[in-house]
């Protein structure tokens, strides 16, 4: 079965569990980002921009950015492991994306892992509840304001909702959520959500008809700090994902 | 040494007894002129001898329910014919069973192939004859119910014939497509129903149709528990009452549409790689229909059959229809208001459809062709002054 477009992809065939890749792996205190690693990641969202998820070796959130070619949209799945090359990148850090690295070529799929390791990853990179999602107050902030002091990732657990919707304006998918006192407006950035609002014809979709038309309880929300856009980051959600 | 464990096998599928034992040879059985080739047997034998007969339909009284409370229900546990089971019809879902009823045609015939069917790019909702979600608006104008089922109700009735059945349900579209034109003499509370049907007898009505929902309304609100039982013997003395004012030579005939299966809060999440294909959901919980996504279609069915072989008979919309679920071929009309794939579970669970608000508060349910809902009763009783 193929989950979006094999033209030019360097994925293996659909590999099942990915548990024998994940268990040779060496344990680190520190991602190593040098030129040349190959970094094992357990994905949690495929964007355009970067694909976000874990790095298994030394269970880190990193964000890889990635050349998808012009006919290969990104196709990655959240939970799925993939082995991802690093280039050469004399100039790496964006102080507004602490985290990114950039690869070198496609990422190579290796397996999917669910199950009790995912939750247990997962559970072990919740942010604690704070004030604000990202560390900062308001949906955006100048690109000049970022230090590279701040994450510009989250795995955010909400603590009320979500409550996912398809604003009036601009048809725009966003997701409303609590997390401590602070009550969260945010814009989705995942097919898989938009998608769910379309299966289910609806405007509006929580509780129990979300989880139906996601095909899964929403236990985490990926929060995300944008690229610059008209000199702004922005938080985004990358991702909805179950509890493993 | 373990050994790994046997791989599960889904229990063999038993289909509906078209033009047999099944809900749809009752009417023209009763009715005549002509008996279905196989049904001649169905109907119990006091019925053979009557002059009048009144039809009352339970909704969602299966008969392994009733047989397993013996003691509740008394009266129709003592009829002629409890011995033995009906089918109804597939889906075992009241717009679908209904309809197969008053017709006496199979599903695939009629074209209510469901509680929620795909019209063009919209959902039909049957029951409330309505299209779209949320603000779903009335569709007897867009969908007019004579044209969406062209067969005619209770075939071979030399007059019309009078329907005893709520008040509320005059004039909806689903009346208007299992029922027609047929006069609908509606009673507001239940204490009424007896008294509507024995003024019809005393005028001469030789063919009465009867309806009534509560048991399927408590099953679905409470499950089967205490709130069903209640109902049940409420509905027992119902069929008693009845019985009591029946004139000499009429007799009560007594069957459902369906039967129930106890879900509770088991309902299954399709998971994201199984939503990532699906388009969109019509059907019922027990009887889901997945539209795939264009080119998706046996990906989605292999990818579903994998992950609920122990819990769900998968199958594509063709494979279903070739075996004769649906009681034959579908004109291609009617094929194009189900799915791809359809997910009928024999366990005790269902599959939601974000689409259809309210359902996830369901407790009983059907739709699905396990004994617990494909077998109904058919009963008759006489009144104290015989046939």
């Amino acid at each position: 079965m193929s989950r979006g477009s094999d033209r030019g992809s360097t994925r293996t065939p659909r590999s099942g569990t990915a548990r024998d890749v994940v268990r040779s792996l060496p344990h680190r205190a520190r991602i190593e980002v040098t030129g040349g690693t190959a970094l094992t990641v357990l994905v949690l969202a495929c964007h355009a921009e970067d694909t976000t998820g874990i790095d298994l070796t030394s269970g880190t959130l990193v964000r890889v950015r990635v050349a998808w070619p012009g006919d290969h949209g990104p196709d990655l799945s959240p939970f799925d492991v993939v082995e991802a090359q690093l280039a050469d990148e004399p100039e790496r850090d964006d102080l507004a994306q602490p985290e990114a690295v950039t690869a070198d070529g496609l990422p190579r799929h290796l397996g999917t892992l669910h199950g009790r390791r995912v939750r247990r990853l997962l559970r072990q990179l919740a942010a604690p509840v704070e004030d604000h999602v990202l560390g900062f107050p308001g949906a955006s902030a100048p690109y000049w304001e970022f230090r590279g002091f701040r994450p510009s990732l989250a795995l955010v657990e909400p603590t009320k909702g979500p409550v996912l919707f398809r604003r009036i304006e601009d048809r725009s998918v966003w997701i409303r959520f609590g997390w401590g006192r602070s009550d969260n407006w945010l814009p989705v950035e995942d097919p898989h959500a938009e998608r769910a609002l379309d299966v289910a014809r609806r405007d509006r979709l929580q509780g129990k008809d979300l989880a139906a038309a996601l095909g899964f309880k929403p236990h985490y929300l990926v929060a995300a700090i944008t690229t610059p856009r008209d000199g702004h980051c922005y938080k985004v959600v990358r991702a909805t994902l179950p509890r493993s | 040494m373990p050994t790994a464990p046997a791989p599960t096998r889904p229990p063999a599928l038993t289909l509906p007894d078209y033009g047999g034992a099944c809900i749809t040879s009752v009417v023209p059985t009763l009715i005549g002129p002509e008996v279905p080739e196989g049904a001649a047997t169905i109907v119990p034998e006091l019925v053979a001898h009557a002059r009048q007969v009144v039809l009352l339909v339970l909704d969602g009284l299966g008969w392994e329910q009733l047989r397993a409370r013996t003691t509740l229900a008394p009266t129709l546990n003592a009829a002629d014919g409890i011995g033995r089971a009906i089918t109804s019809v597939a889906p075992t879902t009241t717009a679908c069973a209904l309809t197969s009823i008053t017709t006496g045609r199979p599903p695939c015939e009629h074209g209510l192939l469901g509680y929620r069917l795909a019209v063009g790019d919209e959902i039909l909702n049957a029951l409330r004859w309505s299209l779209g979600n949320g603000r779903a608006h009335d569709a007897r104008r867009s969908v007019p119910a004579h044209r969406f089922q062209p067969c005619p109700p209770f075939p071979g009735a030399t007059g019309a014939v009078p329907v005893v059945s709520k008040d509320e349900f005059g004039g909806t579209g689903f009346t208007a497509a299992h029922l027609g034109d047929s006069p609908l003499h509606g009673y507001k509370v239940l204490s009424s129903l007896p008294v509507e049907v024995e003024g019809l007898l005393r005028q001469g009505d030789r063919f009465i149709y009867a309806y009534y929902d509560g048991i399927d309304k408590v099953a679905h609100g409470s499950g089967l528990g205490d709130l069903y039982d209640a109902e049940l013997r409420a509905v027992d003395r119902l069929v008693g009452d009845l019985v009591d004012r029946l004139p000499a030579g009429s007799v009560l005939v007594v069957t459902a549409d369906h039967g129930q299966i106890d879900v509770g809060p088991r309902v299954e999440l399709l998971g994201r790689e199984l939503m990532s294909m699906v388009r969109f959901m019509s059907g019922e919980g027990r009887f889901r229909w997945l539209h795939a996504r264009p080119g998706a279609s046996a990906a989605l069915a292999e990818a579903a059959a994998e992950r609920y072989a122990d819990t769900t008979w998968v199958m594509e919309r063709d494979h279903l229809i070739d075996l004769g679920v649906f009681g034959g071929p579908l004109p291609d009309g009617h094929r194009g208001r189900l799915g791809d794939v359809a997910l009928l579970p024999f366990a005790p669970l269902a599959f939601i459809d974000p689409a259809d608000t309210g359902e996830n508060r369901l407790h009983s349910r059907h739709g699905s062709l396990t004994d617990d809902e494909l077998l109904v009763p058919l009963v008759a009783l006489a009144g104290s002054g015989g046939v």
